[in-house]
């Protein structure tokens, strides 16, 4: 299928005004079948540029295109038939039961006046059965915990039997089961056939899961490509400005880590240009 | 976020399809009951008579009178007690899940603020009961899309700047009934408009309804019909959005129904507060918030509960009470007490 979503030039400003950018000149290409990782520091506009991808913003500058089509001449609900997205959210207002948080992710494929059909209905268990959580299906959204409203929220966005997923720091104030498992179920999607976006603030889960990986950094795209060439030691002091060391650990966990030096060291993990 | 409730499931106590059969026979019931009371003193069996007699040829019995206090005073004031009743709750539901606040009530973008000043206006000035309630209708509507209007020169959270907006236009058409209220004769005109503000079903006439019934049914239609998108918009603007739903639209569609309804409510039977913010919880209490049934169980009920307490109001006294004291009055313990029992997870 080749690309999937392609940016090119990107700028966004929340005053509309380019001065006051939150990031600009980003491009890059998602590939079908790609797991995208995208790092970044606090506040360097990973959830916006996520927000531009789903037409809930519209970039100031350059072009987002779908499949080929730019999105800005796209309704929200065609959109939403493709692309999924798994927001930050507090949990709703409102009680709802998981299965009516769930089938919500059928609106796209629903007219205005409809409601979920029986089918929908079934879409919304698979999807839930799909993230190990339908015995959740009864219970009040306000009374599950914070990993199984992560899940609830990504078998929502699977009920919209999307092709391409967007996450929005999945694992986040999460314990690291509950890390383990989110991180379980991409890898899963992925394998199944999804494309897949996801920012996140662990180097270490880009390293586990990803295909692809950037760093936004200062508003611009530092650095991208595969993430034994980005995650570097070099890489992460520029971005976030810590030294940090990335090791290559056998014994059952055969793979590349990211790990911080002891705080007891005289040199601050911390570098002096920090922060 | 564990449980702080003791049950952690929304399953609805009762099967909801049994639960709004019952609901509709109970408002048929009310419905009977409330044609049956009355200071006319008719007797029950007369007024079945005097009812089937437009279907059926029945002996006449009855002198034209009391048919026209049938016919003319309590048919229209019950239905006017249904439809605003009904009216008013959805509309209460629908804002609460638009604004994702249950504190909201149908006034919240100000169209009673704007009512009660139209209604002021005309009192003062031509003392005219249609005028009265096409002022109040007209400015109750512009009341509202001052507000929308308002929140439009902001560029943040639009749901949030709605809610600011509507208390900015609310303050400034209060304050401005308030100066109407000063300057009427003390005689005559202010007391009308503090009973007018009071509200009361007793002035609704088959005029009336002929022409703001089909509005007050059209709005709840419209509601009722994009019932399940609400529940979309619960999740917030970006959520809504990124599930596909097209939000301005959504919205616009809820603020106008749900304006339609509370303007034409009020300009038959003034101010009636409390139905639109309670209603919906009591709904919510019965069959958990998903707004497929949340609406049409907080219409049943608005219905039924409106008709109850104008029904009391206008029997438990000598005198009427107005109603917008005793919906209050018989809804505020009711509430509480079934908050205390049933202990919802909002």
């Amino acid at each position: 299928m080749g690309t999937r979503i392609s940016l090119k030039d990107i700028a966004f400003s929340y005053t509309r005004r380019l001065e006051d950018a939150v990031f600009r000149d980003v491009g890059f290409d998602l590939q079908s079948g790609e797991v995208f990782c995208l790092l970044g520091p606090n506040g360097t506009g990973k959830s916006t540029l996520l927000k531009c991808l789903m037409n809930i913003l519209r970039p100031q500058q350059g072009i987002i295109e779908l499949d080929g089509k730019e999105l800005s001449t796209m309704g929200v609900s065609r959109v939403a038939k493709k692309v999924a997205y798994v927001p930050q959210t507090q949990v709703s207002t409102f009680p709802f039961s998981i299965r009516e948080i769930v089938v919500m992710g059928r609106a796209p494929h629903l007219s205005l006046l409809a409601s979920p059909s029986a089918k929908d209905l079934q879409v919304a268990s698979a999807a839930m059965e799909g993230v190990g959580i339908s015995h959740l299906a009864d219970r009040s959204c306000n009374s599950v915990s914070g990993g199984e409203w992560q899940l609830t929220l990504i078998a929502r966005a699977l009920a919209q039997e999307p092709e391409i997923l967007l996450l929005d720091e999945p694992t986040s104030h999460l314990d690291i089961a509950n890390q383990m498992k989110i991180l379980q179920v991409v890898k899963r999607l992925a394998d199944k056939g999804l494309t897949i976006l996801m920012a996140t603030h662990f180097p270490d889960h880009a390293l586990l899961v990803s295909t692809a990986v950037a760093i936004l950094n200062q508003g611009r795209l530092a650095y991208q490509g595969v993430a034994d060439e980005v995650i570097t030691e070099k890489n992460l002091r520029e971005t976030y400005g810590v030294n940090v060391k990335i090791l290559y650990v056998g014994e059952g966990v055969d793979r590349k880590v990211c790990l911080f030096p002891s705080l007891q060291n005289t040199r601050s993990p911390l570098t002096a240009t920090g922060g | 976020m564990k449980s702080r409730f003791d049950s952690a499931s929304t399953t609805p106590r009762l099967d909801p399809g049994r639960l709004q059969a019952v609901l509709v026979v109970m408002t048929v019931a009310i419905a009977i009951v409330s044609l049956m009371v009355g200071q006319a003193g008719i007797h029950p069996y007369e007024i079945l008579r005097i009812l089937l007699s437009k279907l059926f040829p029945v002996e006449r019995t009855w002198s034209q009178t009391i048919e026209a206090v049938i016919f003319d005073v309590r048919i229209p004031r019950l239905l006017a007690g249904l439809l605003v009743g009904a009216g008013l709750s959805v509309a209460g539901a629908a804002f609460q899940g638009l604004f994702r606040n249950p504190l909201v009530s149908p006034h919240i973008l100000g169209v009673s603020a704007g009512a009660g000043f139209g209604a002021a206006i005309a009192i003062l000035f031509f003392g005219n009961i249609i005028l009265v309630q096409i002022f109040s209708f007209i400015f109750g509507l512009a009341a509202v899309f001052c507000t929308y209007a308002l929140s439009r020169v902001y560029r943040t959270t639009p749901v949030l700047m709605l809610v600011l907006s509507g208390i900015i236009v609310g303050a400034l058409f209060t304050a401005s009934t308030s100066l109407l209220k000063y300057i009427a004769d003390p005689v005559n005109q202010m007391p009308s408009i503090v009973f007018w503000l009071m509200g009361s079903l007793n002035n609704v006439s088959n005029g009336d309804l002929l022409v703001v019934g089909p509005l007050i049914l059209a709005g709840i239609a419209i509601l009722l019909s994009i019932r399940w998108r609400i529940n979309l918009l619960t999740m917030g603007e970006e959520d809504a959005r990124a599930l596909g739903v097209n939000t301005e639209l959504m919205r616009a569609l809820i603020i106008l129904s749900a304006t339609v309804i509370s303007a034409s409510a009020v300009c038959i039977t003034g101010i009636i507060g409390w139905i639109g913010l309670v209603i919906p919880h009591i709904g919510r209490l019965l069959v958990g918030p998903d707004n497929r049934l949340l609406l049409p169980v907080a219409a049943l009920v608005g219905a039924s509960y409106l008709v109850t307490v104008d029904t009391l109001a206008r029997s438990i006294a000598e005198t009427e009470i107005p109603i917008g004291i005793l919906t209050a009055m018989v809804g505020a313990p009711i509430f509480a007490y079934l908050l205390r029992k049933n202990r919802p997870g909002w």
